[in-house]
Formats: structure tokens, C-alpha cells, sequence
């Protein structure tokens, strides 16, 4: 599974592949105040990681994935 | 060890030796592009071969030397006595690096900074301007813009990030610290291109061994989006772990020169670089603090020359001004001022020991230094161990592998594919040779009756056949080839033209560890392509065909290889439609292979095994697999070139099974020997089925041919007088029976009436020459023991 887009959030699904990157950019672009649902992921690629740190997008979920979570808690922006 | 991996080692041993050579050779004649090229061409064929096993540190160095090469050939780069040097210290380290492969089964995670610096110092000598082109590369050990000293990158062996760090890890880090861990904070700076190498350097830092913390952080503020480019590596790793330095190595080894580790003490509350006081050493950037080890180091070499010229007091004074000089630009003034002091006392004894011990005290254990750069030096120095820590300008770690050590021992020997032949050719002459002993024996018996001497060459002769029959033993064990060689070719061929036709084939290969010789396993592999070809081309049906039937969708092959006493037996069995008898037996008829008579005659049995025949294709339509007529009669000459045979059995709707049987090895064939008309002949002995004595009654005509009735068959008997027209009758035995030899011709038996069974002997066939060799009715001859000639008779040609 991958990113699954409703109206303006994404939801990251299982692992997201480095694929997924150019799309998601794209998406963030025409929905600037998007936020992200991590809740379900159980890791993303870097290329991915890196857009949402270079849109600052917004976290609706942290990664059920405890050490995922720690991760990323510091490095991208709580809603 | 895999098979593939000795396959490695021997031939990297191969190329290793083939690239001194041609360096040696382009020592002499640098101007020579053809050993140029060649040279190329081996380390390149080396460094990709590498890269089928998890030898980074192999294919690392292989690789530098391949773009070091490259930009010879390209005349960036003048070829130098000094380039062969280090190309061959590459080559002595990946040498080094094949016997630990060999001893250990894998390479010490310790031997990546070696590998990771010799890379860097082949990469040093490109040009920078053709570096520029080749740069990027795949393992990121290109060296970063900044020279020598940056190769880790944007590492710096920066601890002030650690404030990042919660307390909560902090503390807990304390706590395992105090517990004997080691504590290491790693910072990670993959190079931009990495996605496009497949790299995810988020998922290898999320395994990085015994982690306590990681942070994500950007190399550079972000673009904006529009200008963001996602698949541009930009972030950076910091990591603190309690892993040894080892572990951590080995963790990282694919990237080490986009990592740095430094190992950290708590200091207080906080987390410091290890073994440094709050130094300002290390606050200087990593290029600084390199020059001023190397002024330092170069002041140390000064002071320890144990000469003392008259100039020795201004050598000192010289070497301390410069130490001092560094520590003030280093702003490092308590230095100084002990610096001065060790000088006050250097000068009052006219030796430079005061300032020695200073730079002992201040430069020894350095324990801080990145993996990517520094620690490099105080790994190295830890193995081939230069006199001193200090670095000379000539850093390049030397692997001390020359001409005069001992080459590594190598189990397996390459010999020239003649020189075994000569050896089975003499071989086969001994077995020849020791075959006249009975002779003799008999002799010194029948002619000069001496009974004892004849029992003791018999006696002599058991113990040198026994010698000779392992000795032959010995050398078709070295010819031995297992048939795997041929079938690992197998599940790519089917899987590609199986996907072609749109089938769906599962191959199943058996026996793939049975062996035979080099040249019948050779000789196999293209019988064996058509064969495969003809089973997914005419044979399995598509799925929805074989659904259609009840069969699974899915056609088996099965490919299976066994040893039969001194043969082996290939088998491809499909489960595909079958051969119709009756379609062949038509087309064979519309072809004239078979008469009409032929056509009421044959068996089903016989009919499908006209597939061998010249010119017979099923297949109503011509593709590009098979079809066009040709491919199951070179089946059959490829194998019968071989002494092999080839048998087809097919029902219709159940499946195809093509039986090849071949010798184990072609030196020696067992023969039977028989005599007709006073002559002896050899009749192979994989047609002889069994010898039986037929009482004339027994025989009975019909029409031309003689036939007898043997175990409830009817077998035809054909005199081998008269087959090969000789004019003479076949001889009876005293009891009025006739010698039959049944003999195995393509599955059917057939009686050959001869005059004498002789005993079955092994001989070394040669085919005949000259006018001899277009006697068909023959396949070849041999000497006896007794230096007689042995005809062997090709049974096939002769019925």
C-alpha cells in the first residue's frame, strides 16, 4: 500500500515507496495546507520524508510504529 | 562456499594475475592502447563480478582503479611507473581481500576504511577535471569537493548536536556508558544521488544496531516546493547508538564515506567527544585540524633525528616556533605557554626530548577523528604499523603483498584441456598394453608350458589392472563435469519462451549433481536447448487448453538426470499434449520418409520416433522457436556423435518423454568381442542386451528372414556373415546351436547369428581414417592386447 489521498490530507499506508515521492509533491503543491495521517505507516522513504519537511506539512497521526514515531515526532510539525 | 563464490574466487585470481601482468607490461610499453584496453577490460570484468557478492570493500576499490583506468585510456593521465604502483597495491589488497574471503567465508567490516581510502587515494590521481565527469559513482566513495580531508562529506565531527538529544536519552546513554558500552554518535550524510541507487538510507539508519536516538535534519534550508526536487538526497542522519565502532562499520560499510562515527563520553550532563577536554581542537574545522596533526607530526620527525649537527640547537628552537605558532592559531594559549616551557628546557640540554614528550602527551591517543578521514590514519597505523603515528606525505596504506610471499595455496588447477587429452590417450595405451599380459600368460603357458611362470604373470597382472582401472578412474574424476552446467541455463530459457508463447511452464530439474565428462556435458547442452524448445513449442498447451482438458494451467517440465551403470540418462518429460502417431506417421508419408507399405506397418511406437528424421516438422505453423524442420535430427546426430541414443515416447494427450543416453566418458569403451569367420569384431556393449545359444530347430523362416521365438518375443535373426558379406556359413557349436548375439538397436532386439562369443573387454576406440573412414559399417577400431586390430562394428548401419 502507499499514500492514500482524500480531499486534503494524505494518508501514508504500510511502507511508502520512494515512487511515491513525485506524486506527493505534486498533490502538496495543490493542497498547501494539507496535513499528513502517519497513523498506519510503517516506514516512508527519505524522498518522501524530504517533501513533507520541505512543504512543513502538517501531522493529523503519528506511525503507530513506536520507534517510526520517534523518528519523526521531532522532525515534522504536529497539528 | 557457494559454488558460484570459489567460481569467484578462482577466477579473480585469474584476472588479478592477468592485471600485474599487463601492468608490468605497461611499464615497458606505456604507449601500447592494446594492453590498455586489456587491462581495462580485466578490471572492469573483476569489479562487476564483485558486485555479485556483498564485497563492498572489493568492488569499492576496483572500482576507483576501473575510473583511474578509464581516465588513462581517455589520455587524461599519463600512464607512470608510479600508477602501476598503486594499481597494483589495489590489486595486492583485493587479492588480500579474496583470501579472506576464502579463509573467512566474508571481509572484516575493518577492512572498509582501507578499502574506502585506498579507493580515494586511485581516485586522487584522476585529473579533477575529468574526475568531475566520473565523479558521481554508485558506492558514494567519490571523493567530496574539499579534497582529502572532507570525504566524509557534510560530517563534521560536530558533538554540539548532540543537544538536540532529549535527557531522557542522554541519560540513559550515561547509564549504559557506565556499563561498559561503548557510545558512538554517527552522523550520516548520504550523497544526493543515492535514491537513484536504489539507496534508503532512512530504512538503514532505522537498523542501525543498538540505537538510542536518531534525528532527521536538512543539509540546507528547503526550497520552495516548485523548485524542490523530491528524488535529490537532502536530508542528514544523526545517530547515537551504544554499537562497538565494528558493528557499526559493518552496518554502514555500503556508505562509509558518507558517514562519520566518533565515539562520545558523558560529560556532565551533556554527551562529549570522547578524550578531549573542552577542547578547542575540535572545534576547528576538520581541514585545519588535519594540517595542524601534519605540522605537528612533521616538528616530531624533526626532533627525534638522533644526529647533532652544530645546527641542533636552531633545529629545535625552529621546530618548537612552529608548534607554538600552530597552538596560537588554534587559539590554544595554555599550549603555548607549555610549549615554551618544554623549549626553556630543550634549549638548556640541547635535545629536543622536553618538546617531544609535549607533542608525545598532546598527539598520542587520538581517539576522536571521523571515520570518513582521520581514524583512517589511526586504523592504518594500527595495521601495517608505520614507525610513528605521524602522517608523511605518503598516507597510502601499503598492503605488503610482493612478488616474494607466498602465493595464497589454490585448491583447484586450471590445465590446458590438452594435456588431460594426452593424458587419457596414455592411459588408454596402458589399458591396451596390460591387456597383453593374459596374452603372455597364456603363451608361457601353451608354448612353453610353464605353468608357474604364466600364474604369477597372471597374479602380476591383477595388481597392474587394478593400478590401471583407478588410474583411469582418476583421470575421468578430472573430466567430470556436473550436468548443472549445463541445466542452469534451463529456468531462464523456459521462463523466456515460455512468457513468449504466453504459456505457464514450471521446469523441474532433477539430478542435477550427477556427472559426466567435460565433453558429453558440452556436447549436451544444445540437444537439449532444441528439445526444450520443441516440448514448450509443440508440446504444453496454453493454459486455457489445458483447463480446457482437466489439466492444472500450469504444464510441467521436468528435466531429469541419472547415471546408469556407465552411462547417463537425460530425460525431458512434459505433460503437454503428446505427439499424434497418426499426424506423423501422415507427414512422414507426404515427406517419402516412409512408404506405403511402411505406413500400414509401423508402430506407434516407431512412428512418433520419426520425429528424429530428417525433415519433420509437427507443427502446422513455422515460428521463431521451432517448426522449420530441423532441430529433433540434430538432436539425434549431436547425441549419436557421442555414441549416445535417443529414445521418444509420447501418448497422446498425456505427454512427451525424450530419453537421452550417453557415456559417462568417451576414453574407454566396453566392448564385446565376437568372432565370425575366423575374424574377431567388437559390438558396443550398450547394444548387446544378452547372448543366448539358438538350436537350428528353434529357427524357423519366413518369406527371406529367419526369426526365432526368445522368452515369448519374436526376435529377427540376421547372420552377420552375410551383412557383411562374408561368404562363408555361420558356424554351429557341437551340439548343433548357433551363437546369438540380441542385440539393442533403437528399443527393438534383433539376433545377430555370429560364430563366437569372445570375452568384453574396454578398448580405446579410434575412429577410422582416410578410406577406412567412410565404411559406415564401422565406427571405428582398436588395438588388442596382443597387437591385433579390433574392428568395432556401428550395429545401427550394419542392420
Amino acid at each position: 500500500m502507499s499514500i492514500e489521498y482524500k480531499n486534503n490530507l494524505a494518508a501514508f499506508v504500510d511502507v511508502v515507496s520512494v515512487e511515491e515521492a513525485e506524486g506527493l509533491l505534486e498533490w502538496l503543491q495543490k493542497h498547501p495546507s494539507a496535513k499528513v495521517e502517519l497513523a498506519n505507516c510503517s516506514h516512508v522513504h527519505p524522498a518522501n520524508l524530504q517533501v513533507l519537511l520541505a512543504a512543513g506539512t502538517g501531522v493529523l497521526s503519528w506511525p503507530d510504529d513506536a520507534e517510526l514515531s520517534a523518528w519523526l515526532k521531532p522532525a515534522l510539525k504536529k497539528e | 562456499m557457494t559454488a558460484l563464490l570459489e567460481q569467484f574466487l578462482s577466477e579473480a585470481r585469474d584476472f588479478l594475475q592477468g592485471i600485474g601482468d599487463n601492468l608490468l607490461r605497461l611499464e615497458k610499453a606505456p604507449e601500447e592502447t592494446r594492453l590498455l584496453n586489456e587491462l581495462f577490460r580485466l578490471v572492469h570484468t573483476l569489479k562487476g563480478n564483485s558486485g555479485l557478492f556483498d564485497f563492498p570493500e572489493m568492488t569499492r576499490v576496483l572500482h576507483a582503479s576501473e575510473d583511474l583506468m578509464d581516465a588513462v585510456r581517455g589520455a587524461q593521465l599519463a600512464f607512470s611507473r608510479d600508477l602501476a604502483d598503486r594499481l597494483m597495491d589495489a590489486m595486492d589488497f583485493v587479492a588480500l581481500l579474496c583470501d579472506e574471503v576464502e579463509a573467512k567465508g566474508h571481509i572484516d567490516a575493518s577492512r572498509a576504511a582501507e578499502s574506502l581510502q585506498l579507493a580515494e587515494g586511485l581516485r586522487g590521481l584522476i585529473p579533477k577535471k575529468a574526475q568531475s565527469g566520473s565523479a558521481p559513482r554508485d558506492d558514494g566513495s567519490s571523493p567530496a569537493k574539499d579534497g582529502r580531508t572532507g570525504s566524509s562529506g557534510a560530517a563534521e565531527p560536530n558533538a554540539l548536536k548532540s543537544f538536540e538529544v532529549p535527557d531522557k536519552v542522554r541519560m540513559e546513554a550515561s547509564t549504559r556508558f557506565k556499563n561498559g558500552k561503548p557510545l558512538h554518535w554517527i552522523t550520516y550524510a548520504p550523497v544526493e544521488e543515492c535514491f537513484f541507487q536504489g539507496d534508503d538510507p532512512f530504512y538503514t539508519v532505522r537498523q542501525t544496531p543498538d540505537l538510542l536516538w536518531g534525528g532527521i535534519a536538512a543539509r540546507e534550508a528547503w526550497p520552495r516546493l516548485a523548485k524542490l526536487n523530491a528524488y535529490r538526497c537532502a536530508l542528514v542522519f544523526d545517530l547515537l547508538t551504544t554499537a562497538s565502532h565494528e558493528e557499526l562499520a559493518k552496518h554502514f560499510r555500503y556508505v562509509i564515506g558518507q558517514t562519520s562515527i566518533i565515539s562520545l563520553e558523558p560529560v556532565g550532563d551533556t554527551l562529549a567527544v570522547a578524550g578531549a577536554s573542552p577542547a578547542p581542537v575540535h572545534a576547528m574545522s576538520q581541514a585545519r585540524s588535519d594540517a595542524q596533526s601534519m605540522i605537528l607530526a612533521a616538528q616530531r620527525q624533526i626532533l627525534m633525528l638522533d644526529d647533532h649537527p652544530a645546527w641542533q640547537l636552531g633545529r629545535i628552537k625552529a621546530a618548537a616556533a612552529a608548534m607554538i605558532a600552530c597552538c596560537r592559531a588554534a587559539g590554544d594559549p595554555e599550549s603555548v605557554a607549555e610549549i615554551e616551557a618544554a623549549l626553556a628546557l630543550a634549549e638548556a640540554r640541547a635535545e629536543g626530548s622536553p618538546l617531544l614528550a609535549w607533542l608525545d602527551a598532546h598527539m598520542g591517543g587520538q581517539p576522536v577523528a571521523p571515520l570518513g578521514g582521520g581514524m583512517e590514519q589511526a586504523q592504518t597505523a594500527a595495521v601495517p604499523s608505520p614507525e610513528s603515528p605521524e602522517l608523511s606525505s605518503d598516507t597510502v596504506p601499503k598492503f605488503g603483498r610482493r612478488a616474494e610471499d607466498v602465493a595464497a595455496g589454490t585448491r583447484s588447477l586450471k590445465v590446458d584441456q590438452a594435456k588431460i587429452d594426452r593424458m587419457m590417450n596414455l592411459v588408454g595405451e596402458i589399458v591396451v598394453s596390460k591387456n597383453a599380459l593374459p596374452y603372455l600368460a597364456h603363451r608361457a603357458e601353451d608354448q612353453y608350458g610353464v605353468q608357474e611362470l604364466s600364474r604369477e604373470i597372471k597374479a602380476q597382472y591383477a595388481v597392474i589392472n587394478r593400478i590401471v582401472e583407478e588410474m583411469q578412474d582418476a583421470i575421468m574424476q578430472v573430466c567430470m563435469m556436473p550436468v548443472s552446467f549445463v541445466f542452469q541455463r534451463f529456468p531462464r530459457l523456459v521462463r523466456d519462451i515460455s512468457r513468449k508463447l504466453g504459456k505457464e511452464v514450471e521446469l523441474v530439474l532433477e539430478g542435477e549433481s550427477t556427472e559426466a565428462d567435460k565433453s558429453i556435458i558440452e556436447s549436451l547442452g544444445d540437444p537439449l536447448i532444441h528439445i526444450i524448445r520443441n516440448s514448450l513449442d509443440h508440446g504444453l498447451e496454453t493454459p486455457e487448453v489445458r483447463l480446457a482438458q482437466g489439466k492444472s494451467a500450469v504444464g510441467v517440465l521436468t528435466i531429469r538426470a541419472t547415471q546408469e551403470g556407465d552411462r547417463v540418462v537425460i530425460e525431458i518429460m512434459d505433460d503437454g499434449k503428446g505427439i499424434d502417431p497418426a499426424i506423423i506417421k501422415r507427414k512422414a508419408f507426404e515427406k517419402g520418409l516412409i512408404d506405403e507399405a511402411g505406413l500400414a506397418q509401423i508402430s506407434d511406437h516407431d512412428a512418433v520416433n520419426l520425429v528424429f528424421a530428417v525433415g519433420l516438422s509437427t507443427n502446422e505453423k513455422v515460428s521463431d522457436l521451432s517448426g522449420r524442420g530441423v532441430g529433433m535430427d540434430v538432436v539425434r546426430s549431436a547425441v549419436e556423435k557421442f555414441n549416445g541414443s535417443v529414445a521418444l515416447d509420447s501418448v497422446v494427450g498425456k505427454g512427451t518423454s525424450i530419453r537421452i543416453s550417453l557415456p559417462l566418458s568417451m576414453a574407454v569403451t566396453q566392448v564385446m568381442v565376437i568372432e565370425s569367420d575366423h575374424q574377431h569384431f567388437g559390438v558396443p556393449m550398450e547394444h548387446v542386451v544378452e547372448t543366448v545359444r539358438i538350436p537350428g530347430a528353434s529357427i524357423s523362416r519366413i518369406k527371406q528372414s529367419q526369426t526365432t521365438v526368445l522368452r515369448n518375443r519374436i526376435v529377427p535373426l540376421k547372420a552377420l556373415n552375410s551383412l557383411l558379406s562374408l561368404p562363408s556359413k555361420p558356424k554351429t557349436n557341437d551340439e548343433g546351436e548357433f551363437a546369438v548375439l540380441v542385440v539393442d538397436v533403437g528399443g527393438e532386439a534383433v539376433g545377430l547369428i555370429v560364430d563366437e562369443f569372445r570375452e568384453s573387454i574396454g578398448i580405446i576406440q579410434k575412429p577410422l581414417g582416410g578410406m577406412l573412414g567412410g565404411i559406415a559399417a564401422y565406427s571405428g577400431s582398436a588395438v588388442m592386447g596382443d597387437g591385433s586390430v579390433l574392428m568395432v562394428l556401428n550395429i545401427k548401419e550394419v542392420l
